[in-house]
């Protein structure tokens, strides 16, 4: 039987259109559902809905059902009882200051006795490895710690059904990753069945029993990944850039020419040596993609193993298809610097450690070089130096040839140096998206028309057109970081610096980015981003670094970058290493694939 | 010296109030200078253990020293109380020996209650303060702790509402006042809408978790755990207070400055049995946690002693660390 389903479920805010349309679902017991659908097709809103306590007021009709039975007056505080809610930011669902508090939080407002909840809170923290930051203050964890700690002070409540909010687009791939792999624990140990909302699938579908997708206020898809997949493809094109690496080279190769680069000269070719294996299951992990690849591709060549061989001709051919980045690597050696670190040193207090260790970088005038790392390494660090936030008490740092020191503290932001920080909303000062990038232009002296197709076409190529009338704080992540971005290039820079750009994008915002950036960049622009998402990096930058220990280490164009790199890669050059050493995004290891195929 | 290690730090929070209580209030209340004297030795001690030398010595000379001479100085200009006229000032007050002397005490019992701050910081950190705040009161006690969380989330969001106002050409440092007025109105528009959702997130995240769901009464959990040993300081602290007041309440502590200066022992009045009583128990009271730091290390030289006539260890190592 369905631990919690809807029957003809439909909701409107008080006053405005419905949002849900006739919403069937149905999540079993043990069961592991991931939500999915773009961005503002209501996915919150159905998630709060099912939550009795969390529901927003408005017009509902149809019935929500728990374990079969109709949620009513009398049985919602029950049923609120038995489900646990994570939402996406990790710091404003932490209630009070200390670690062990909120553990002991929910069990407090049931009034449980302080034994019992000594018991569980240790049990709860000893599950999730919190022994080690038991006592510390909330403000010291990281973000990544932060929604492990949310998620620990849920479960110690024993919830039955564990609805998560896009819990992982505030946290860097390596947290991200973790928290996924947390969740899969509690479903797999402990029988919990979660419903979660992610946008990034790559991690979590492989664990997954059950895709829901909403669209448009309608549940569309309710099927098993195996049997959601290929129906995504089909049907949702512009949901397919989500989904597992693997499972979209495999399906690339399968179907030819279904997931978007039908450019590629030869896609009618027949792909009979696919066929056996078109059957057998579609691969959603690295390790299955790898499989799946061995097995309709011919053995890797044994000597490709140390070196990227430009032998793998398929590999070259798929990235000189690329003619920005053959033309780029072309002017970076004879164009000036545009940016400039030298030996540069800097910490916090006398008494911290150095965040930045006698650092060096050069990035060329119209340049994107993509800045790579853990998390805590100093990334924001050298981005808040670079902007001259903080001083580096050692070393020199030029923008365009001028030392950083000699820049007017007015003239630096203006028309030159443009900075995206890290967390968007603190950009934010008005009441509506376009009143916000108003903001952005002097009281005096512009032409209006001027300024509203400059914000126009801005929002335009970003996507914001639809959001422009609402609140910069309704948006989901994704698009107050869009509408940050957008901020910022109003202010026409010709030096970007953006420190985690993509974070809480999905993937048509973040290839609307790329194109961005891109444009930006023929126009001479330099950019120096600051990043975990490899992925991005891979497809966005020029040239990449490894920031580690205060420095930058093996800094090289994006290819070599990461094609020698064994585990700070992209999915798509972990699959297919063995075949083309020197792809590494994922078009071009489909390219390759192709290429391959029609020989 | 380790200075992390602090075993009264360690032992109870009610334990560690009420000490500090006790010996704020005698020390306060009771200006013996047999007592105050006593009461200042031990904060210094204390508080060099705690907070090591340099920050007690920094606090001395730069804040307490100057302090203690200001308000020696100016309690004789304003006080003309006292019966023995040392001389008249140029306007006609008089300045008398006993406002001089009740001057240095008053700047005595300025400098000794600086100093027990100076431990009550190191020791009462904000979690025990919280709670020995949320034993009568509950309710108070979630308050303070959502308020701690939330005072330095809303700083930090501050600091980077700025700088990020800074990256827009918004520079509170190269603005003319005006523009330092809409720049400052925009950053509090800023940190007010993220506030109101800041609001709405926690109010929801502690609903979805039960809070005012349920019909029983809250209750309140706390990490710390009473055990025999916090009993055994407790009432130490106790019945030294005790006899200390009572040696008090009898006179042995008698200490009266105005009029006439009477102290018992000083001046004005012998000391009796009662006195030296009561600067005994005072000064076992106020020096409870180095004793107890004191017995713990030698505790734990013993143990490591044991551990290396157990036999593993060479002779050498045990006269070392018998020498440690």
């Amino acid at each position: 039987m369905a631990l919690i389903s809807t029957r003809d479920f439909s909701f409107a805010f008080p006053g405005a259109e419905p949002i849900l349309h006739n919403v069937n679902l149905s999540i079993d017991e043990g069961g592991f559902a991931v939500l999915l659908g773009p961005n503002g097709s209501g996915k919150t809103t159905l998630l709060q809905q099912l939550h009795p306590v969390l529901a927003a007021a408005g017009e509902r009709s149809g019935d929500i059902l728990w374990r079969g039975e109709s949620v009513s007056r009398e049985t919602s505080s029950e049923v609120a009882r038995n489900i646990g809610f994570v939402m996406q930011r990790p710091e404003s669902q932490v209630v009070t200051d200390k670690v062990w508090h909120e553990l002991a939080f929910g069990l407090e407002n049931q009034g449980m006795s302080s034994d019992r909840i000594r018991q569980k809170v240790a049990e709860i923290a000893t599950y999730f490895g919190i022994e080690g930051w038991f006592d510390k203050d909330v403000s010291e964890l990281s973000g990544g710690q932060r929604q492990i700690l949310n998620l620990a002070s849920v479960m110690v409540l024993d919830p039955t059904l564990l609805i998560l909010d896009e819990p992982t687009a505030q946290l860097d791939p390596i947290s991200a990753d973790n928290f996924i792999l947390m969740l899969h624990r509690l479903n797999y140990e402990l029988g919990v069945t979660i419903l979660a909302a992610e946008h990034e699938l790559q991690k979590i579908l492989p664990n997954a029993t059950q895709v829901l997708l909403l669209s448009e206020g309608e549940l569309a898809l309710s099927a098993p990944p195996q049997q959601a997949i290929p129906e995504i493809m089909e049907r949702y094109p512009e949901l397919a850039p989500a989904l597992p690496v693997s499972a979209q080279i495999y399906a690339a190769a399968a179907h030819n020419g279904v997931s978007g680069s039908s450019d590629v000269p030869g896609e009618n070719a027949t792909l009979s040596p696919l066929s056996p294996s078109a059957q057998s299951a579609v691969p959603l992990t690295v390790g299955e993609g790898k499989r799946w690849l061995n097995s309709v591709l011919p053995a890797a060549e044994p000597a490709g193993g140390m070196a990227p061989s430009p032998v793998v001709s398929g590999a070259n051919s798929g990235r000189d298809m690329d003619g920005d980045i053959a033309a780029a690597t072309d002017i970076t050696g004879k164009e000036p610097a545009a940016i400039r670190a030298q030996e540069v040193w800097f910490r916090y207090d006398k008494g911290s450690p150095d965040l930045l260790q006698g650092l060096n970088l050069t990035v060329r005038k119209g340049e994107i070089f993509a800045l790579v790392g853990a998390n805590g390494s100093g990334k924001s660090t050298f981005v808040s130096v670079l902007s001259g936030v903080q001083r580096p008490y050692r070393g020199r740092i030029e923008l365009a040839g001028t030392p950083l020191k000699k820049f007017a503290p007015g003239a630096l932001y203006r028309n030159f140096l443009g900075v995206l920080p890290q967390d968007p909303q603190t950009l934010f000062v008005q009441k509506t998206v376009v009143g916000d990038l108003e903001d952005v232009f002097p009281k005096r002296g512009v032409q209006r028309d001027e300024m509203s197709s400059a914000i126009l076409s801005g929002a335009e190529s970003l996507g914001l057109m639809e959001v422009l009338e609402r609140h910069p704080y309704d948006l989901s992540g994704g698009e107050q970081q869009l509408t940050a971005l957008l901020k910022v290039l109003l202010l026409k820079p010709q030096i970007l610096l953006l420190d985690e750009p993509t974070k809480g994008m999905d993937e048509a915002a973040k290839s609307r980015v790329i194109a961005v950036l891109k444009a930006l960049q023929k126009r001479g622009v330099t950019v120096l981003f600051v990043t975990h998402d490899v992925e991005f990096a891979a497809q966005c930058a020029d040239r990449a670094g490894m920031f580690f220990h205060g420095d930058v280490v093996s800094e090289d164009r994006v290819g070599p970058f990461f094609s020698r790199n064994n585990f700070y890669t992209t999915s798509a050059s972990r699959i297919a290493r063995d075949h083309f050493p020197m792809a590494i995004t994922k078009d071009e290891v489909i390219q390759c694939v192709r290429k391959q195929m029609t020989l | 010296m380790t200075r992390s290690r602090d075993s009264f730090s360690m032992s109870h929070p009610l334990v560690n109030f009420a000490f500090f209580v006790a010996v704020l209030g005698m020390s306060m209340f009771c200006l013996h200078p047999l007592i105050l004297g006593i009461s200042l030795v031990s904060a210094i001690v204390y508080g060099v253990v705690l907070r090591g030398w340099r920050h007690m010595a920094k606090l001395l000379g730069v804040f307490i020293v100057p302090g203690v001479i200001v308000v020696a100085i100016l309690n004789p200009a304003f006080n003309h109380n006292g019966v023995t006229l040392l001389f008249t000032m140029n306007d006609g007050n008089s300045v008398t020996l006993e406002a001089i002397v009740y001057g240095v005490v008053l700047a005595a019992t300025l400098a000794v209650t600086t100093c027990w701050f100076v431990c009550v910081n190191a020791v009462l950190t904000r979690d025990k303060f919280v709670y020995v705040v949320g034993r009568p009161f509950p309710t108070a006690s979630l308050i303070l702790s959502m308020s701690f969380r939330f005072i330095p989330l809303f700083l930090r969001q501050f600091h980077l509402t700025t700088v990020s106002q800074k990256y827009l050409g918004r520079d509170m440092s190269s603005a003319r006042w005006w523009q330092k007025i809409k720049i400052a109105l925009s950053v509090t528009s800023s940190m007010f809408t993220w506030s109101m959702e800041n609001a709405i997130h926690v109010s929801d995240s502690m609903q979805a978790r039960g809070y005012g769901q349920y019909h029983r009464r809250r209750s309140s959990y706390s990490p710390y755990r009473w055990d025999r040993r916090n009993v055994v300081l407790l009432l130490c602290v106790v019945v030294l207070t005790a006899v200390s007041l009572t040696a008090s309440l009898e006179g042995g502590l008698a200490a009266q400055y105005d009029p006439v200066i009477v102290v018992s022992g000083i001046s004005g009045a012998s000391a009796n049995l009662w006195t030296w009583i009561g600067a005994g128990a005072f000064a076992l009271l106020a020096n409870i946690p180095l004793a107890i730091r004191c017995t713990d290390a030698a505790q734990w030289r013993r143990y490591e002693r044991s551990l290396n006539v157990g036999g593993s260890q060479t002779s050498t190592g045990r006269i070392e660390s018998a020498w440690r």
